[in-house]
């Protein structure tokens, strides 16, 4: 059965997955290229411009996670889960098919980054005290992927009560957090858990950082 | 007898007549030196278009004095000074007369030099100076150097650092032509360390590239501490790149570090820098080679930390979907 959805889930999304793998092979490539003829008399800004570049690494990471998720789940919720609910699976072993299947689905996107990061950084005349990282940024992007990939995969393979029930409860948290605001302004519960959510240990302090194929 | 009582007599009118002299010269004397101190103040009154300036504080060799409006912020700013003086500097001064930095405060406004963003024409409302805020080394005698700035309350003593030290490289012309234009104090001691790191590791000339792979005599050249041989061309270190040197030689060398350097025998740049840290030329820039390059980001672009985190998370994750999907 595994195969079976990985097949079903390919089917779907492989022009996705394909576009996708494009984007994150060009963009190593595009964020060295475009300023390395005017590196060589000013490395500190192409460097600069490089860490702008690295902005796109966590973007093309939340897109493709979210392009992905949508893809796999996409029949499904057209279908009200009919077909998953006459399968003779648990429910929980199902998602995991799909699960396992949109991981197999995010590989070729991660492989081509880092196909991607090797070619740029490959030749390059680098002063002695400049490293590279195409593998340390692959393994950051796949990790970064991986992470956007679970909430995206949550967020689709939920319910509509279980979507709505999460949508009450965010409505529910801004209404409180404009009400703390109003009554003491020093409070900000929004930027508190954002900053939660993006500092370690948080779930999405993995994207935060350096996103440098290029560093001291 | 009679004589007798003349001689006397005479000899006590002319010590009388001696005293009264030399109090003459002596109320001459201080009428000089408050006049001096009059003509200073008013000087710096029209320096800085505040005459209510009174003294405020004084440590050591410094005396502080503001406006009335201004003396809450002119003792923290002494304070400040002084710590930040003696850590870099010791008690030195610019001028064996000592020196004099005026500061016009305003009150934050706008200000620009010159143009704007949208033009030459002067937009939005400039900054009102509120009152002024004056320090000065001792002796502060009348050939003591002398700087004006204008500044907001909230930079005060970055501004009278900053002027200080610019009065300090300024006192030694060897340092003077070595720093071409240097950096302000205060903007140059913000990272410092970390800029220094980066324009190090940034260097594109062959001279740089070889002093970054630890050749000390290529450091020197980049460094523009010794002229390159002719066969050696190529592009050198910026002028903040050296004055992290300057400032790492001072730190290195630690109390009298300044006044070592000062008092170097030799014009030649290199010996004052090996005076001031107390150790050869060579072994400075090996050290301040190997300093910068400990700076570089030692978790790179991914820690171990970060990986676990995201893992972990991811499994919290697909836990949560296997528990969500009760579709019916």
């Amino acid at each position: 059965m595994q195969k079976a959805i990985l097949r079903i889930q390919w089917k779907a999304c492989w022009h996705l997955v394909i576009a996708l793998s494009v984007a994150a092979f060009a963009l190593p490539i595009v964020s060295v290229r475009l300023g390395w003829h005017a590196a060589e008399s000013n490395l500190p800004l192409f460097l600069t411009e490089l860490q702008l570049w690295g902005f796109f690494y966590p973007v093309l990471a939340a897109v493709s996670a979210l392009i992905i998720a949508l893809g796999i789940w996409m029949s499904d919720r057209r279908g009200n889960h009919v077909y998953a609910l006459l399968l003779p699976v648990s429910r929980a072993r199902y998602v995991w098919y799909r699960y396992s299947a949109g991981l197999v689905l995010i590989l070729p996107v991660i492989a081509a980054m880092w196909i991607g990061a090797l070619v740029a950084t490959h030749g390059l005349d680098l002063p002695p005290g400049i490293r590279i990282f195409p593998h340390a940024m692959a393994a950051k992007f796949g990790l970064a992927l991986l992470l956007l990939f679970g909430f995206a995969f949550a967020f689709a393979s939920a319910s509509s009560r279980t979507i709505g029930i999460a949508i009450r409860v965010l409505g529910l948290f801004l209404v409180v957090h404009v009400a703390v605001i109003l009554l003491a302004p020093q409070t900000n519960l929004l930027w508190i858990t954002l900053k939660a959510l993006a500092t370690w240990p948080g779930p999405l302090s993995a994207l935060g950082g350096r996103w440098m194929l290029i560093d001291a | 007898m009679r004589n007798r009582i003349i001689l006397i007599a005479a000899a006590l009118f002319c010590s009388l007549a001696i005293t009264a002299t030399a109090q003459q010269a002596n109320a001459w004397h201080d009428s000089t030196v408050r006049l001096q101190a009059r003509a200073r103040l008013l000087e710096d009154s029209l320096m800085t278009g505040d005459s209510a300036a009174t003294e405020v504080a004084r440590r050591g060799d410094l005396v502080i004095a503001a406006s009335p409006r201004q003396q809450s912020i002119a003792v923290p700013a002494l304070d400040s000074f002084a710590a930040t003086r003696q850590r870099w500097f010791g008690s030195a001064m610019p001028s064996p007369s000592g020196f004099r930095i005026a500061v016009q405060v305003d009150g934050g406004g706008r200000r620009w030099d010159g143009g704007t963003p949208l033009g030459n024409a002067a937009v939005g409302v400039a900054a009102q100076p509120i009152g002024s805020i004056i320090l000065a080394g001792l002796p502060d005698s009348a050939n003591a150097v002398r700087r004006l700035r204008s500044s907001s309350a909230a930079d005060v003593a970055a501004t009278l650092i900053d002027q200080y030290a610019s009065l300090m490289l300024a006192s030694d012309t060897v340092l003077t032509t070595w720093l071409e234009n240097p950096p302000a104090f205060s903007v140059m001691m913000k990272d410092r360390r970390h800029r220094a790191m980066y324009l190090f590791v940034t260097g594109t000339g062959a001279m740089e590239r070889d002093c970054a792979n630890g050749d000390v005599a290529s450091c020197s050249y980049a460094l523009d501490l010794e002229h390159a041989p002719a066969a050696r061309t190529g592009s050198i270190y910026s002028p903040d790149l050296r004055t992290d040197l300057l400032y790492y030689a001072l730190d290195l060398g630690g109390a009298g570090a300044w006044t070592r350097l000062r008092n170097a025998t030799g014009p030649a740049m290199p010996a004052k820098l090996a005076a001031a840290a107390q150790m050869p030329i060579d072994s400075l820039l090996a050290r301040w080679r190997t300093s910068l390059l400990v700076l570089r980001p030692a978790k790179a672009v991914l820690g171990g930390e970060s990986a676990l985190v995201a893992l972990a998370w991811s499994v919290v994750l697909l836990l949560t979907a296997l528990g969500a999907s009760r579709w019916a």
